[in-house]
């Protein structure tokens, strides 16, 4: 019998052995010599392995993940959207005027407003002083350049460089800042009665852009291993999303979204979260 | 419903509903690949976020004479690789003692608390894998894709695909089988 390995046995297992390979060594299992036994046994225990041994759970995703997905694909899209129209607006408005007044004027100017006397002189003028600015560029080149770490920051840089403590701070009070901010308009929407929409709807701009800071703040939370409070932002991110997307008029939906917030204490979270960081700044 | 190839090229044409519906369609299976590289729900999330935002500006590259579902499955792992990078996490968790787990050969009480830990003790071996054969194994064990697309995704050959389940498997072998025992002796 042909000595099977174990990296046919796990190709057969995956089905890539080859087809003609697979009916030989199915033969070969089937057979009842000590070797056969001996190869069942090993496949078995692979199989037993690869099959319950290494099966692992993935925890469920956020139930609005896609909708982040599309939230953030849309916010990209606006972003380029802009720069593009900023970029062909300032390049029609002002580049033709630009262009108009100065190959104009120039016109005008020599066509004009100069004798024909005076052109050979002021052509003789303009080349003297080209001739001066590069003769002057020429003598003032060093014979040998010294040699500049390009990479090594400057003795001003070193000395207004802000130390790591000096950028936690400033992040943590725009932090602070930021849940402030949402902390209001959950409170808002907790209290919030008949005319909470009508209240809302001025909003809306302010409510999308803390849905971007929060979602910049949590991912620099998880960066710099500060679970605790990326948790409550997923969380305050999550009910933010919620209250983006939910219409003005529907008020089954405003009833949800404030058992959401009573049900998660998720303003309780966020007044001890903003203490912390309070506490960390003094 | 519409195929997918149809959906992308929707999606190429500027179809903002197709893409949604190309995302709805794939953000669980990358979102479990994701989750199974870097071990953690949140990165995991913000992976395939990401890996959507690039799918999205470089659909004009994609080539629809390959798989869609190879070209997600790169963009995917390859970001999952940077952020495995970034965060260098993985490594937190790869100082689990296996000599503490007791071993199954004695028939008592020891051996089904061992196969309750069978789950744990899986996930904890698996992560001892360097980056390059776990994610080789995770994606022909667990996403099921075939040797020949893995080595698209991960752009090597094949034989180098091969060789790294190979070693996967020998390590993972090698860690769990002392701790179980003779398999058949746990059924």
């Amino acid at each position: 019998m042909k000595p099977w390995t174990e990296e046919d046995l796990i190709l057969l297992y995956y089905q890539e052995l080859d087809p003609a390979l697979t009916r030989e060594i199915e033969q070969a299992m089937a057979e009842s010599s000590k070797q056969s036994v001996q190869l069942r046994r090993d496949y078995d225990a692979l199989c037993k392995m690869l099959g319950d041994a290494l099966e692992s759970d993935v925890p469920e995703p956020s139930a609005d993940l896609n909708q982040q997905i599309m939230l953030a694909i849309r916010e990209a899209e606006a972003k380029k959207q802009q720069t593009a129209t900023v970029r062909s607006e300032s390049n029609q408005q002002h580049r033709p005027a630009i262009a108009e007044s100065l190959g104009e004027r120039m016109s005008r100017w020599l066509a004009g407003s100069l004798d024909s006397k005076l052109r050979p002189a002021l052509m003789f003028l303009l080349f003297a002083v080209i001739g001066i600015f590069y003769l002057g560029r020429w003598s003032a080149m060093p014979l040998e350049a010294p040699i500049v770490d390009l990479g090594a920051p400057s003795k001003i840089e070193q000395s207004f460089r802000p130390s790591d403590d000096a950028s936690r701070r400033v992040l943590l009070t725009n932090v602070s800042s930021h849940i402030e901010t949402s902390q209001r308009l959950l409170t808002l929407v907790s209290n919030g009665g008949d005319g909470l929409s009508g209240e809302l709807e001025p909003r809306r701009q302010m409510i999308d852009e803390l849905i971007s800071f929060n979602r910049l703040y949590r991912r620099v939370a998880v960066r710099s291993g500060d679970t605790m409070l990326a948790n409550v932002l997923q969380q305050m991110e999550s009910v933010l999303l919620e209250i983006s997307h939910t219409k003005s008029s529907d008020d089954a939906q405003w009833n949800k979204v404030r058992e959401r917030l009573d049900g998660t204490d998720l303003l309780f979270k966020l007044k001890v979260t903003d203490k912390r960081i309070n506490h960390e700044l003094i | 419903m519409q195929p997918e190839i149809e959906l992308v090229t929707l999606a190429k044409a500027g179809d903002m509903q197709a893409f949604q519906r190309l995302v709805e369609l794939n953000s669980g299976k990358m979102y479990g690949a994701a989750y199974r590289i870097l071990k953690n729900k949140e990165q995991a999330e913000d992976c395939v976020q990401e890996a959507f935002l690039k799918m999205h500006l470089k659909l004009d590259t994609f080539n629809q004479q390959s798989k869609f579902s190879t070209w997600l499955y790169s963009v995917t792992v390859n970001v999952a690789l940077d952020l495995l990078r970034k965060n260098a996490k993985h490594a937190q968790c790869s100082d689990y003692d296996f000599d503490q787990i007791p071993s199954a050969s004695t028939n008592s009480p020891e051996k089904a608390a061992l196969l309750s830990n069978i789950g744990r003790v899986t996930e904890r071996a698996i992560s001892q894998l360097n980056d390059d054969l776990r994610v080789a194994f995770i994606l022909r064990h667990y996403e099921e894709r075939s040797i020949e697309e893995i080595s698209q995704i991960l752009e090597l050959n094949a034989s180098t695909v091969k060789s790294r389940i190979f070693r996967a498997v020998g390590r993972l072998r090698k860690t769990l089988q002392p701790k179980v025992g003779d398999y058949e002796t746990l059924d």
